[in-house]
C-alpha cells in the first residue's frame, strides 16, 4: 500500500474504498503529488459532464458507434482512477453501443449520473482529507 | 532565452489523462505537447516533428492508426508508443505490425510511461543520427509533402508566408506535382485550419453544373434541382476555397467568380437574395495563366485578382534526391498494404528512376512503385521489374552508359595512362582503404564524365552512396 494511504483513518478508507480501489488511488498519487489531485479533480468534473453529454446526445440521435467511442474514453478514465463500478459500467455501454444493442445502451446510460456523483464525491472527499 | 520544443507529442482524447501523463513526464524533465483529436496531432506534425508520439488508438474524430502509419512510412525519425485499452491486445499487436516502437495497456503507472518514452527517444536521437536537430528531421517532409531538396524548402518557406494572410494563392505546375497538397498545407498552416477545406475540380464537372456546384442552387433553379442545394463557396464559409484546374472554367462563369472573388457575395442559382460568405481563395492550373489571359480564354481581372501570390509548383525531375525519397516511402507504404516485403531498389534501377524525366510527375511515380509492388514478390527492385515506359527508358540509360564508358578512353588520351598509373600507386604502397576506395570512385566518375547515377550503376553501387560518399570527402 502506497506511503499516502497509511496516512488515512481505516473507516475513511474502508468507505471511500467501496468506489475508487485505494491501491489504484495511491499509486497515482505517489506517482504525481497530494497536492496535484485538486485540480486533477478539477479537470476530471469537467471532462465527465461534457462526456455525460456527449452520452445522451448521442443516444437521442442514434449515433451508436460515436457513443461507443465516448464510452470507451470514460472507460479509460475511470480505470485511472480505479473507480472500478464506473469503469465496468462503461465498459458495458461501449460493448452494447459497439454491437448496436440500443436496448441495453439505453436501460444503462441513466445509471452513469449517479455512479458518476459517487466517484466524483469520493475524489472530493478523498482530496480534502489529504489536503487538509 | 530560447524555449526548449517538447521531442514529445501525446495524443489522447482524455483531459484527465493528458494532465496524468504529462505530470508523469515532468518529474522526468520531459516536456510533452498535447492533442486530443487526430485533426489537432496531424496540425502539430504538420508543424514541425517529435522524436516520440504517444497515441491513443481510439480517438474520437477516427482511428490513431492513421497517425501511426503516417509516422512509421520511414520518411520521419519519430518512434510511436501506442497506448490500448485494457484487453485489446489484438489492437497493440496490430500496431506493432504496423511499426509502433511500443504499447501502452491502460491503466499503467508512472514508470512505465517514463521507461517506454525514454527508451523510444533514445531510439529516435539514435536514428536521427550523432547530431539530431528537429530542423533536419523536419527538413524530409512538410504537411503531406515528402522532399527535401532546396527547390521544395523554398516551397515550404512560401507556404508558411503566405499561410497567415488571406491573399489568394494561384499555384501553377505540371500535373502530378501536388497543387491539392499545397493547398491543403496552407489551409492547415493558416488560422482558418479549424475551418472546412473545400476542393472542387473545375476540369471534373460538367460545364452546366459548375455554376450549381460552386454556388449552389435553390429548389426549382433548373429541371432536376428538386431542392435547395449548397454550393462549394458557402459550404467553405470561415475556412478555404480551393478551385483546381480553374483555367478550365467557361468565360462566362469567371465573370460570377469575379464579382464573387470581389465582394465576398454570392447568389444561388435561381435565388435573388445575396449570402456574404467569407474564404480564401485558393486556385491551382497545370496551365500557363498569362497565356490563357494572351489568347482570351481566362480573364485579365480574374486573373490579377487571383494572382496575388503566385507558387510555382516543381517537376519531379527537379527535385534531385526527392525522387528516390518519395520512391522509397511509396515502397514501405504499398509493401504495407500489399503485405509484401521489399527491400529497397537495386543501383541500376535507382538510376533509372533518377534519370527518367517522370512527365507524370510524383502521380506517376506513385503508379509505377504500386505497379511493381502489386504485380512482384518482393525482395530488391531491379530494372527487369521496372513497367512500361520505363523498361524502354531503362535500355536507353544502359546503352548511353556503355557508350560513355567506350568513348572514356578515346576522349582522354591520357586516360588509360592514368588508371595504369593509379593502379601502379595503389599496389606499390600500403594505403588506408578508404583512399584507395576515394581514388577509385573518383576516377569512375570522371570516366562518367561526372554523371554520378551512372558512376554508381558501373560500380554496382547505389547514387545516394555515391552522393555521401562525396559529400563526406567534401566536408573533410
Amino acid at each position: 500500500m502506497s506511503a499516502v494511504m497509511d496516512l488515512l483513518e481505516p473507516s475513511f478508507a474502508s468507505s471511500i474504498s467501496k468506489v475508487l480501489n485505494l491501491s489504484i488511488m495511491g499509486r497515482l498519487l505517489d506517482d504525481t503529488s497530494v497536492d496535484f489531485l485538486p485540480s486533477l479533480i478539477e479537470v476530471f468534473e469537467v471532462e465527465s459532464a461534457q462526456r455525460l453529454e456527449n452520452i445522451n446526445s448521442n443516444l437521442a440521435s442514434r449515433n451508436l458507434s460515436a457513443l461507443s467511442v465516448e464510452a470507451h474514453s470514460l472507460k479509460g478514465t475511470s480505470a485511472t482512477f480505479g473507480a472500478e463500478s464506473l469503469r465496468l459500467l462503461s465498459e458495458k455501454i461501449e460493448k452494447g453501443a459497439a454491437s448496436g444493442d440500443l436496448e441495453l445502451v439505453e436501460s444503462l446510460v441513466p445509471e452513469i449520473p449517479a455512479k458518476l456523483d459517487a466517484v466524483l464525491g469520493a475524489l472530493q472527499e478523498f482530496s480534502t482529507k489529504l489536503n487538509s | 532565452m530560447s524555449e526548449i520544443l517538447p521531442e514529445v507529442l501525446i495524443v489522447e482524447d482524455s483531459a484527465s489523462l493528458r494532465r496524468i501523463y504529462t505530470e508523469y513526464l515532468k518529474s522526468e524533465s520531459i516536456p510533452v505537447d498535447v492533442a486530443s483529436t487526430i485533426k489537432d496531432a496531424k496540425s502539430l506534425l504538420g508543424e514541425r516533428s517529435y522524436s516520440v508520439v504517444v497515441l491513443d488508438i481510439k480517438l474520437p474524430d477516427g482511428d490513431g492508426f492513421e497517425i501511426l502509419q503516417q509516422l512509421t512510412d520511414g520518411i520521419s525519425n519519430t518512434s510511436v508508443v501506442v497506448m490500448t485499452a485494457h484487453g485489446s491486445i489484438g489492437k497493440a499487436v496490430d500496431a506493432m505490425r504496423l511499426g509502433a516502437y511500443d504499447f501502452l495497456e491502460k491503466p499503467f503507472d508512472s514508470r512505465r510511461l517514463r521507461s517506454t518514452v525514454k527508451s523510444a527517444l533514445a531510439l529516435a536521437r539514435n536514428r536521427a543520427g550523432a547530431d539530431h536537430s528537429f530542423e533536419s528531421s523536419k527538413s524530409k517532409q512538410f504537411h503531406s509533402f515528402v522532399g527535401a531538396s532546396e527547390i521544395m524548402h523554398d516551397i515550404y518557406e512560401l507556404i508558411k508566408r503566405a499561410a497567415p494572410s488571406k491573399a489568394s494563392v494561384f499555384i501553377t505546375g505540371e500535373s502530378g506535382t501536388g497543387k491539392e497538397l499545397c493547398a491543403e498545407a496552407l489551409h492547415r498552416q493558416s488560422a482558418r485550419s479549424d475551418g472546412p477545406f473545400i476542393a472542387l475540380n473545375c476540369a471534373a464537372i460538367p460545364k452546366d453544373l459548375m455554376e450549381s456546384e460552386i454556388f449552389g442552387h435553390i429548389k426549382g433553379a433548373f429541371t432536376g434541382a428538386t431542392a435547395n442545394r449548397e454550393g462549394a463557396a458557402s459550404m467553405a464559409n470561415g475556412g478555404t476555397l480551393f478551385l483546381d484546374e480553374i483555367g478550365e472554367m467557361s468565360f462566362d462563369l469567371q465573370t460570377k467568380l469575379l464579382r464573387f472573388v470581389q465582394t465576398g457575395i454570392v447568389q444561388k442559382v435561381g435565388s435573388n437574395t445575396d449570402e456574404a460568405v467569407d474564404v480564401r481563395f485558393i486556385c491551382a492550373t497545370n496551365r500557363e495563366p498569362l497565356e490563357e489571359v494572351k489568347a482570351g480564354r481566362f480573364r485579365e481581372d480574374l486573373y490579377y485578382r487571383l494572382h496575388v501570390i503566385p507558387i510555382a509548383m516543381p517537376a519531379l525531375r527537379e527535385r534531385g534526391d526527392d525522387i528516390m525519397l518519395i520512391a522509397e516511402q511509396f515502397l514501405r507504404r504499398f509493401s504495407r498494404e500489399e503485405t509484401k516485403a521489399y527491400e529497397g531498389f537495386s543501383a541500376p534501377a535507382e538510376s533509372v528512376l533518377r534519370q527518367y524525366s517522370w512527365p507524370g510527375n510524383v502521380r506517376e511515380l506513385q503508379n509505377v512503385v504500386r505497379n511493381i509492388v502489386v504485380l512482384h514478390q518482393g525482395g530488391i527492385i531491379d530494372v527487369k521489374h521496372l513497367p512500361p515506359p520505363l523498361d524502354s527508358f531503362s535500355a536507353i540509360v544502359k546503352a548511353s552508359m556503355h557508350k560513355t564508358l567506350a568513348k572514356a578512353p578515346r576522349k582522354r588520351k591520357s586516360s588509360k595512362t592514368h588508371s595504369s598509373s593509379l593502379l601502379a600507386t595503389c599496389l606499390s604502397d600500403i594505403r588506408p582503404l578508404a583512399e584507395i576506395e576515394r581514388i577509385f570512385i573518383e576516377n569512375a566518375i570522371e570516366l562518367c564524365e561526372g554523371n554520378i547515377p551512372k558512376a554508381a550503376a558501373m560500380l554496382e553501387l547505389s547514387p545516394s552512396t555515391l552522393y555521401r560518399k562525396k559529400q563526406s570527402w567534401e566536408a573533410v
